[in-house]
């Protein structure tokens, strides 16, 4: 039994953390910005998208089932694409969880910490990411097995829980601001999918390779689902009018939440449940970064610069100057820098690579590599 | 590992596929390997009803929880976050809490102090006082506290019920764990609320992850996620204990016959035929 491996759970909840966290953020508020009543339409469309785009991964993963994207990199274009790809997917990377960061520090201070300094809030998280990674690879794979199960129920009732407050006059017009938007414009909401870019560094790692296709077809059936709730349940209790808020739209949500006479104002037990699910996205994201790292420099332990990085993360996190800052970054930046890594660069990367793998290896030819895999020479 | 001083758990964890060492001298048997779920085995659990063994299960892992948790969760809340009180309780913590001059975290870490040394001390008294000394601990630190204005009475509340749930922990180091991880989530909990609790919770978690008992994952078979044969959350029935627990590597996977109770078959007409 090899306890090293990662199995389709746990897959499927390295991927699905991510839109998580940024559905508790304001990922829901994004999206029903850009097309106003009809975002739960969108979200099905794009969805449907995203489901074929992966089964399109899966398949050209096909004939590289022991190598990543850097790997992959490396056998188009060298040494010199694969640099260029891993420090640049590095540096979104530390941009990301620092905005992510950020944002969700920012929202416990105004809530819970006004008096707390900022400072102290991000260090703290990346203090514990920091001594979590240091246990080493598995043991944020499994921590993150257990805590993302906890959060989707934790997500799934606050959506059960602000049912009694919903309006379903507020879906119309159904199309929102127009089909343009929800259909057209609308695919950039393919950013909310963002946890996929992860699906294209976890093969070497995976127990049984069949399980990519589960993993992958797992997430994005279980983003949608979520990525459903969180839009219809803000839709159908706010109007959809611009938010000025600087709170999540899902705590304000919860906030409006009530079960009888008991259960009056139960956001602080949420709350818990999301800092659980920032620290396990952030472990995972700093465990990616660690391997990104050791497939660049070949360095024996690479645990030892987590330090390093949590360090470049807290730097980065300074950059926004307040909330309407770290908005931007989020419904603009992060947005489509996903959309160019995602469509600009993996993709395209993983496309080109098989065409180069089907001209070296034709049909009619046995492969050097005797199952499929290319060896990278 | 496990430390037993019963012969029928003894026995039926060699039967199960497990390693047993008895030093003399030594009262207690050592089995290994010991998983998390293993420490919330009681050896009855196996003569009961499936049905009652796995809701004195799940009553055990409740009272983990609680006795883990329970005042971290009270001191966090009624320092940061009061809102997840409803009203009138809040009305009730507040007036109770009224006339006492000490923060809570001072009521908090004198009562739990105090438990832990009635119990500690209830443990060397002599049989024939013991349990005069609990009823007069309970009287003298609960009651008299409460009237000198010492602790609030919803103090005494959490209090109690913590260290009853502690008692209801059956094995007696992961009891001892259970009282000193309680301090240091109820430290962190008055210092920074949920978020102090939630960085406790996942650290104390990723260290059950990394901790491993002769090879096998101290969280098996819940992490990571294999088969769980016999050695899951809840006990299966009598019948159906077939397999012996996968994570134990057994010789001979497979323990008893597939039909345990062949006296009994079914017919084409859904009548019971019996043999």
């Amino acid at each position: 039994m090899n306890y090293s491996k990662i199995g389709t759970i746990e897959g499927i909840c390295l991927i699905v953390i991510i839109i998580f966290n940024h559905i508790v953020l304001n990922l829901p508020q994004s999206i029903t910005d850009s097309c106003g009543s009809s975002s739960v339409l969108n979200v099905l469309y794009i969805s449907f998208f995203m489901f074929l785009l992966v089964l399109l991964i899966i398949r050209l993963f096909k004939n590289f089932q022991t190598q990543d994207i850097l790997d992959i990199a490396e056998y188009l274009g060298g040494k010199f694409l694969k640099y260029a790809v891993g420090i640049t997917f590095s540096l979104f990377l530390i941009f990301t969880f620092s905005t992510l960061l950020r944002n969700f520090s920012e929202i416990l201070k105004i809530v819970y910490f006004p008096y707390v300094p900022m400072g102290f809030i991000v260090v703290l998280f990346l203090i514990v990411v920091v001594v979590i990674n240091t246990f080493g690879k598995k043991t944020v794979i499994k921590a993150n097995a257990i805590i993302t199960p906890i959060i989707a129920l934790s997500l799934f009732i606050t959506f059960l829980l602000v049912g009694r407050s919903f309006s379903f006059e507020r879906i119309l017009p159904i199309l929102g601001y127009g089909v343009k938007e929800t259909f057209l414009t609308g695919l950039s909401n393919l950013f909310a999918f963002n946890g996929i870019c992860y699906l294209f560094f976890i093969m070497p790692y995976l127990e049984n390779k069949g399980d990519f296709k589960k993993i992958g077809i797992g997430s994005v059936v279980i983003i949608s689902i979520f990525l459903v709730l969180a839009i219809g349940s803000l839709l159908l209790t706010f109007p959809f009018v611009k938010f000025t808020e600087a709170l999540s739209p899902v705590y304000l949500i919860i906030k409006t939440a009530k079960f009888g006479t008991f259960i009056q104002r139960p956001e602080a037990l949420f709350v818990l449940t999301w800092i659980l699910s920032l620290l396990s996205y952030l472990s995972v994201g700093l465990m990616f970064l660690l391997i990104i790292f050791k497939k660049l420099t070949n360095v024996a332990h690479e645990r030892a610069m987590a330090p390093c990085f949590a360090t470049l993360i807290y730097i980065a996190a300074w950059i926004p100057s307040g909330m309407a800052d770290i908005r931007f970054f989020e419904s603009t930046l992060y947005k489509y820098s996903s959309l160019i890594f995602l469509f600009g660069i993996f993709i395209p990367i993983l496309l080109l690579a098989n065409i180069k793998y089907k001209k070296k290896h034709p049909k009619n030819m046995v492969s050097e590599g005797g199952d499929g895999n290319e060896k990278l020479s | 590992m496990i430390a037993t001083e019963r012969p029928d758990r003894s026995s039926n964890s060699l039967l199960e596929g497990r390693v047993v060492v008895i030093v003399n001298g030594s009262p207690y048997a050592l089995i290994m390997p010991g998983v998390f779920i293993d420490f919330m085995f009681s050896p009855e659990d196996r003569n009961l009803k499936h049905q009652f063994a796995n809701f004195a299960k799940f009553l055990r892992i409740l009272a983990f929880i609680i006795t883990l948790l329970l005042p971290g969760f009270y001191i966090a809340i009624t320092n940061f976050h009061q809102e997840a009180i409803p009203t009138e309780l809040l009305f009730a913590i507040v007036a109770s809490r009224a006339a006492v001059p000490f923060p809570i975290i001072f009521e908090l870490i004198v009562m739990e102090l105090s438990f832990e040394l009635i119990r500690e001390a209830s443990i060397r008294v002599p049989s024939p006082i013991g349990p005069t000394m609990g009823i007069v601990g309970a009287l003298v630190l609960g009651q008299a506290a409460v009237d000198a204005s010492i602790v609030s009475p919803i103090l005494i509340i959490i209090v109690a019920i913590t260290g009853i749930c502690s008692f209801a922990i059956p094995d007696f180091s992961l009891s001892f764990h259970c009282r000193i991880m309680r301090f240091i989530y109820t430290i962190m909990g008055y210092l920074i609320g949920f978020l102090g609790i939630a960085i406790v919770l996942f650290l104390h978690l990723t260290i059950l992850l990394t901790m491993k008992s002769f090879g096998v994952p101290y969280m098996q078979p819940y992490l990571p996620l294999k088969s769980f044969n016999n050695k899951g959350l809840f006990n299966p029935p009598a019948w159906n204990r077939e397999y012996r627990a996968s994570f134990l590597h057994a010789k001979r996977p497979r323990r008893q016959e597939n039909i345990s109770i062949p006296w009994k078959t079914g017919n084409k007409h859904g009548k019971e035929k019996t043999l």
